[in-house]
C-alpha cells in the first residue's frame, strides 16, 4: 500500500478541474449534436470530444498517468484489435447495404408497385 | 508481494517496460495484485462493449431502412417545448458527477480519511442509483412508445435490439457497481480497511487499495457511457 502514497499528492483543485472539463466537453458535444452544421463535421467533433473525455477519465481519474508503462500498454494496446475490426466490419456493412439496396429493396419495390 | 517488488526501483519509461515484461517474475511492479487484476477485467470488458458497439455499427450500416433519429426519439417535452436528448444529457452529467465523487473518495482513501471517504462513496452510490432509475424511466417511455427488440415505429428494426442490449448491459454494470459501492461504504465506515478485517465474501483482509480498485471499476462504467453517449445517442 505504501507504494501508492505518491498518488495522493495531486491537489484537490486538479480533481475539480478535470470534473469541470468533463462537463464542458459533454456540453460541447451536446451543442454540436443539436446545431445545424454539416453531418461530417458533427461526427468529427463528437468523436474528438469523446476521445478527449475518455483520455481525461483514464489518465487522471483512473490514475493511468502514474502507472508504469507495462500496465498502460497491457490495457491500451490490445483494444487496437477493435480498431482493425472497425474497418473490417465497416467495409463489410457498407457492402451488405449496397447488396441489399441493389438486389432486395428495389426488386421488392418494383414488384409491389407493379401489382 | 508488493514489498519485495519495490526493493529495487525499476527504470521508468520504455526501457522499464521492456525490463518489466522480460523480468521473468512480477510484471506489474509496485502495483500489488488487485489493481492489475481489475485492469485485466476492464480490458476484457472493453472487448465486450467494443464488440457490442461494433455489432451496432454493422447493423446500422447494413440496413437499407432509415435509422431512427436519436435526437427525436429521446426528446422530452418540458413546459411545452420539445428538448432533444434532455434525459440523456442529465444522465450523462449525473454519471460524470458520480465519477468525480469517486475520484475524490479514492483521494481521501489514500489520506486515510475514513469519514469523508465513506460519505463520498455513499454519494457515488446515490448518483449511480439515480442514473439507473432514470434509465428505467427512459426504457419505460420507449417501451410504451412501442419500441421492441424486433421493431419500432420510426425505422430500422435493429434499433431496438441494439438499444436494449447496449444500454441494458451498461445499466447492469452500473447496478452491480452501486451494490459494490454500498458494500464498500459499510466496510469503510466500520473501519474494516484500517483494521484489516477479513471480508465476508472472500475472507481477504481489508486494505485501502480496495477503494481504488472499486474506483477503477466505477470510472470504467463512466468511460463506457462516454462511448455509448457519443456513438448511440449523438451519431
Amino acid at each position: 500500500m505504501s507504494d501508492h502514497d505518491e498518488h495522493a499528492t495531486m491537489p484537490l483543485k486538479s480533481y475539480y478541474w478535470v470534473w469541470g472539463w468533463l462537463f464542458v466537453l459533454s456540453v460541447c458535444s451536446y451543442i454540436v449534436d443539436i446545431s445545424p452544421i454539416p453531418q461530417m463535421l458533427q461526427w468529427i467533433l463528437i468523436t474528438f470530444f469523446m476521445i478527449a473525455k475518455a483520455a481525461l477519465i483514464m489518465a487522471v481519474f483512473m490514475h493511468m498517468q502514474w502507472e508504469r508503462l507495462s500496465l498502460v500498454t497491457m490495457v491500451l494496446v490490445p483494444p487496437g484489435a477493435l480498431l482493425f475490426a472497425l474497418f473490417v466490419f465497416g467495409f463489410e456493412g457498407l457492402h451488405i447495404e449496397t447488396v441489399r439496396e441493389t438486389f432486395f429493396v428495389n426488386e421488392f419495390f418494383s414488384r409491389t408497385e407493379g401489382r | 508481494m508488493a514489498e519485495s517488488a519495490s526493493q529495487e526501483t525499476p527504470p521508468p519509461g520504455f526501457t522499464g517496460m521492456i525490463s518489466d515484461w522480460s523480468s521473468d517474475q512480477t510484471t506489474f511492479k509496485g502495483a500489488g495484485w488487485g489493481k492489475p487484476m481489475m485492469w485485466l477485467f476492464i480490458l476484457s470488458d472493453i472487448f465486450i462493449f467494443g464488440v457490442f458497439l461494433l455489432g451496432y455499427m454493422s447493423a446500422r450500416l447494413a440496413t437499407p431502412d432509415p435509422w431512427p433519429d436519436a435526437a427525436e426519439v429521446f426528446a422530452l417535452t418540458m413546459f411545452g417545448v420539445q428538448v432533444p436528448l434532455l434525459l440523456i444529457a442529465i444522465m450523462t452529467f449525473i454519471l460524470i458527477s458520480s465519477s468525480g465523487t469517486m475520484a475524490l473518495a479514492v483521494k481521501y482513501g489514500y489520506e486515510r480519511n475514513r469519514k469523508i471517504c465513506g460519505r463520498l462513496i455513499l454519494a457515488t452510490a446515490t448518483l449511480g442509483a439515480i442514473f439507473v432509475g432514470m434509465q428505467v424511466f427512459e426504457w419505460t417511455i420507449l417501451i410504451m412508445d412501442g419500441v421492441r427488440p424486433w421493431a419500432n415505429p420510426w425505422g430500422a428494426s435493429q434499433f431496438g435490439a441494439t438499444f436494449f442490449l447496449i444500454t441494458g448491459f451498461h445499466g447492469t454494470h452500473v447496478t452491480i457497481g452501486v451494490i459494490a459501492l454500498l458494500y464498500m461504504y459499510r466496510k469503510v465506515m466500520r473501519g474494516d480497511l484500517d483494521d484489516g478485517r477479513p471480508g465476508a465474501i472472500t475472507g481477504r483482509k481489508g486494505r485501502w487499495e480496495m477503494v481504488e480498485i472499486l474506483g477503477l471499476y466505477w470510472h470504467f462504467v463512466d468511460l463506457v457511457w462516454v462511448f455509448i453517449f457519443a456513438f448511440f445517442y449523438l451519431w
